[in-house]
């Protein structure tokens, strides 16, 4: 300070002044850095992917009902529709999603969950764990139901308990899978569903040959000789006919037909069939059981070899790893993983007996092995070669066998192929040689001595569901594929076209990519659980012909009885069941209750 | 009925409106003078059909490829477009009855394809040939850069995404129709709308000839103006879509115009063709 009092004054001003501002504007700084240095928090943005109306109209009305009412509560959602095969690869291979809607491809018996749900296998591509679900608890009741006895029961229960909690995916509901078919000129299509191939094996031709013209005049065995058309809209087995390849099957029917396991399944029995007979060689405790099989003597592969031992080795061998070597990378199939899971190894014993060593297992679960498909080692070997693809990330290889097109198989079904054109047909024709037309066959096997009942079966590729069924009521299809839409039975008119209503094991679900968050947090799986009507998607979207769940368990005596109904805390619907939408107030206290806020526009925030 | 009895009703009917129009539109002197002058017309015609007719031949062999490109490239922006658009095609379908289905679904098919092939012919009538030639460029034009579009994005139409609100009143009344669009194009194609573009194309080309063609003018609106509401009314397309096409058939328009002026093709007469002609 000097004694000059303007300069002085103006230097005191001036450094007043800058003081102040200084401090003011650090005072304001720090509110502004304190207040927008933050990361705002966003408003929870989700995809939900699935198939477009045209492959499957009632998974798109899921998912827009669950899109309809998230944002409701206060999310941004899209709804993605992708198209079949691109879906599956996106979600069963890439990993790529948060949400999707879709259809279970089948389950035989409840050690499908393990697959399904198992830490394990989370980083395998296919239907094995494609949520990247990883839960100690889960996984320890999954590996002891595998092996329980007489408490399976109980730990089954236990299980549902858990998965109705952590909620890895959301059952929603079984359908009934409709199709069309005409009773004139075949009949049997109620005695097994047509999603089975033994259902094809059932049909028998009505009386004489009226109205068809593939009769030969002069053909002794004329009922034997005509074709059955199916029509179809899922065009991609006209592209692809890999038992293995996951993103180009439903239920594999067509596959099933073409390609033979050591037994089918049929109801609690097994129904032997490429196996003749097998044996239990351990005591019946055991944890690793063993068991013995004979296959049935001097069948022959499509191409005229003979089908031995080394065949049913392969196969299993080939199913844990189609490279075939004892070193890494390990590529399993995509396909048959749980089944093929149970296997610790198979041996030739004989030119037609093998013997097969199992994990720890129950019988009751090991024996779900035999229904695998088996395939030519002739054929497959071939195929044990790492390849790779653009399209598909994932850390591990893929093998020339889970891409390959396999479009003219050669399988032990008593079905081989014929011809195909791509979006067109797939034609198969009988099978001379095969067991059924030749052998003397012991029940169960006997009821299909002989069939199939017809030489040839056409599947015809047509673009829309409505066209189904104008040509089934034309007479130009005996049947339809199942599935249809119910709307499209309106249509159905003639005297001898009827509707046919079939179980199906094949529940549609909600899957989470448990990888992303908001998807990590189990409270926030469970609040999206509770914008789901299942009153409303049962009678609205599918007309009834669906029965809504939790337990994705087909067989109910499995499930636990505060379980079954959907309708009760915490589980229930937060509106009013059967109209379709959410309360929004209720709504949005389920998210607060799993934790998270909203901003003044209503929006949910993540955390 | 199979695609070829659709294929075979397509062209009686189309034939039938292309001799009702031609009766209507054009006169008998003009007819002569062009059947006198065919073999000039035809060969100065000829490099430019042979460009449309190329682009149409490379079309239809990428077209079974296209779905597995786009979804490499895997730009699907259905649900953008929605987010973006909201209801207009639910709001639209209010007004779905089944008359206006049967003449929606016939202008689709039907009053489309005759409205595309019907100026070709009308022009070739025509002493000055420019506007044939403005006229293949522009369809040339259309059907490229709609190929770029298709091959770009993934977009299924309001039908796909929305099945609970929008219905396919087409498809539901007259299935057989599905036969011939999905041999033509693939669900996941809705972007831009190759129908809007071609009819918004055969419009804007419908008032530059007004002065040869005034009875042209009102019909090519009508149909032209029903194209474009068709393809939303059976939920086929978006008002993006059908934006988009508008856009692409200004851009072909005007690419048609300048085009034909810059390249004034022709390819020499052959020999044959002056002996046998005399000129």
């Amino acid at each position: 300070m000097n004694d000059s009092p303007a300069p002085l004054h103006r230097r005191a001003v001036l450094g007043g002044l800058t003081g102040v501002t200084a401090a003011g504007l650090s005072g304001c700084l720090g509110r502004i850095q304190s207040a927008i240095d933050r990361d705002p928090p966003r408003q929870v943005s989700v995809g939900i992917k699935t198939v477009p109306a045209d492959d499957d109209r009632e998974a798109v009305r899921i998912a827009r009902h669950l899109a309809e009412n998230l944002e409701t509560a206060g999310l941004a959602v899209t709804v993605e529709p992708t198209t079949e095969d691109k879906l599956l690869r996106e979600v069963l291979i890439n990993k790529n999603f948060d949400i999707y809607v879709g259809q279970h491809p089948g389950q035989d018996d409840p050690d499908f969950l393990r697959a399904f749900l198992h830490s394990k296998f989370s980083e395998e591509p296919g239907w094995q764990n494609p949520f990247s679900y990883s839960n100690i608890t889960v996984d320890e009741l999954l590996d002891l139901q595998k092996e329980a006895g007489d408490d399976r029961l109980e730990v089954l229960a236990e299980l549902q308990r858990y998965i109705v909690q952590d909620f890895p995916f959301i059952t929603i509901l079984f359908p009934e899978e409709l199709r069309v078919v005409r009773t004139d000129r075949y009949t049997g299509w109620a005695d097994s569903p047509l999603t089975d191939s033994l259902g094809y094996l059932g049909l028998s031709p009505v009386g004489g040959g009226a109205g068809t013209d593939d009769v030969q005049p002069g053909d002794g065995d004329t009922d034997r000789d005509g074709t059955l058309r199916v029509g179809l809209i899922d065009r991609r087995s006209t592209r692809n006919l890999n038992p293995l390849g996951v993103e180009f099957r439903d239920h594999g029917t067509i596959t099933g037909l073409l390609y033979d396991p050591l037994a089918y399944r049929l109801g609690d029995d097994y129904v032997p069939w490429l196996a003749k007979e097998w044996r239990w060689v351990s005591p019946s405790h055991a944890r690793y059981p063993t068991l013995e099989l004979s296959l049935r003597e001097q069948q022959q592969w499509h191409d005229g070899e003979p089908i031995t031992a080394d065949d049913v080795v392969f196969t299993y061998r080939f199913l844990r790893d189609t490279t075939m070597e004892d070193e890494d990378p390990v590529v399993p199939t995509p396909r048959f993983r749980g089944r093929s899971s149970l296997v610790d190894s198979a041996d030739v014993v004989g030119e037609t007996t093998v013997r097969v060593q199992f994990d720890a297992s129950s019988r009751e679960v090991a024996q779900r092995v035999l229904t695998v498909p088996i395939l030519p080692k002739h054929i497959w070997e071939e195929q044990a070669t790492l390849t790779e693809v653009a399209g598909i990330e994932l850390q591990s290889q893929t093998t020339e066998a889970l891409i390959w097109e396999n479009t003219e198989p050669v399988g032990s079904g008593p079905f081989q192929f014929a011809e195909s054109s791509v979006d067109e047909h797939v034609t198969l024709e009988r099978f001379d040689e095969h067991f059924l037309q030749r052998e003397s066959l012991s029940d169960p096997t006997s009821q299909f001595a002989r069939a199939p009942h017809f030489a040839r079966l056409e599947f015809l590729v047509y673009p829309s569901e409505q066209m189904l069924v104008e040509e089934a009521n034309a007479g130009n299809i005996d049947a339809t594929a199942p599935g249809l839409t119910p709307e499209r039975l309106d249509a159905v008119d003639g005297e001898h076209v009827t509707v046919q209503i079939d179980e199906s094991t094949r529940f549609y679900h909600v899957g989470f990519n448990i990888r992303a968050t908001p998807f990590t947090n189990p409270r926030f799986r469970h609040a999206i659980s509770r914008m789901i009507d299942r009153t409303f998607l049962v009678e609205d979207v599918f007309d009834g012909n669906a029965r809504g769940v939790l337990s994705p368990l087909f067989d109910w005596n499995m499930v636990p009885s505060n379980l079954e109904r959907a309708t009760e805390p915490p589980y229930d619907f937060v509106g009013d069941h059967g109209s379709g939408d959410v309360d929004p107030d209720r709504a949005r206290d389920v998210f607060r209750e799993a934790g998270y806020s909203y901003n003044a526009d209503q929006e949910l925030l993540m955390q | 009925m199979g695609l070829v009895t659709v294929v075979a009703t397509v062209i009686a009917i189309v034939l039938s409106m292309l001799l009702v129009a031609t009766l209507l539109c054009i006169r008998r002197d003009q007819w002569a003078t062009t059947i006198d002058e065919m073999p000039d017309r035809l060969n100065k015609a000829a490099p430019y059909v042979s460009l449309l007719v190329i682009v149409l031949l490379v079309n239809t062999a990428i077209r079974p490829f296209g779905p597995d490109i786009s979804w490499l490239i895997n730009l699907n922006i259905t649900g953008t477009i929605y987010s973006i658009e909201g209801n207009f095609v639910v709001w639209l379908q209010q007004f779905v009855r089944p008359e206006l289905t049967a003449y929606f679904s016939f202008i689709y098919i039907y009053g489309y394809v005759f409205l595309l092939v019907f100026p070709l012919l009308a022009y070739l009538a025509l002493e000055r040939q420019r506007y044939l030639q403005e006229l293949t460029i522009a369809y040339a034009a259309n059907y490229t850069i709609g190929l770029f579009g298709y091959l770009l994005f993934v977009a299924f139409g309001p039908r796909n995404l929305l099945p609970d609100l929008v219905q396919q009143p087409m498809y539901d009344f007259y299935p057989q129709m599905k036969l011939l669009t999905s041999a033509v194009n693939a669900n996941t194609n809705v972007f831009p709308s190759l129908h809007t573009s071609l009819a918004a194309t055969v419009m804007l080309f419908a008032w530059r000839t007004r002065v040869s063609y005034p009875r042209w003018v009102p019909i090519a609106m009508v149909i032209g103006a029903s194209v474009i509401v068709s393809t939303m009314y059976l939920g086929i397309h978006w008002l993006i879509d059908v934006i988009a096409g508008i856009g692409l058939a200004y851009v072909s328009y005007l690419l048609g115009i300048h085009l034909a002026a810059r390249w004034e093709l022709s390819i020499p007469k052959p020999r044959w063709l002056a002996q046998h002609f005399g000129r």
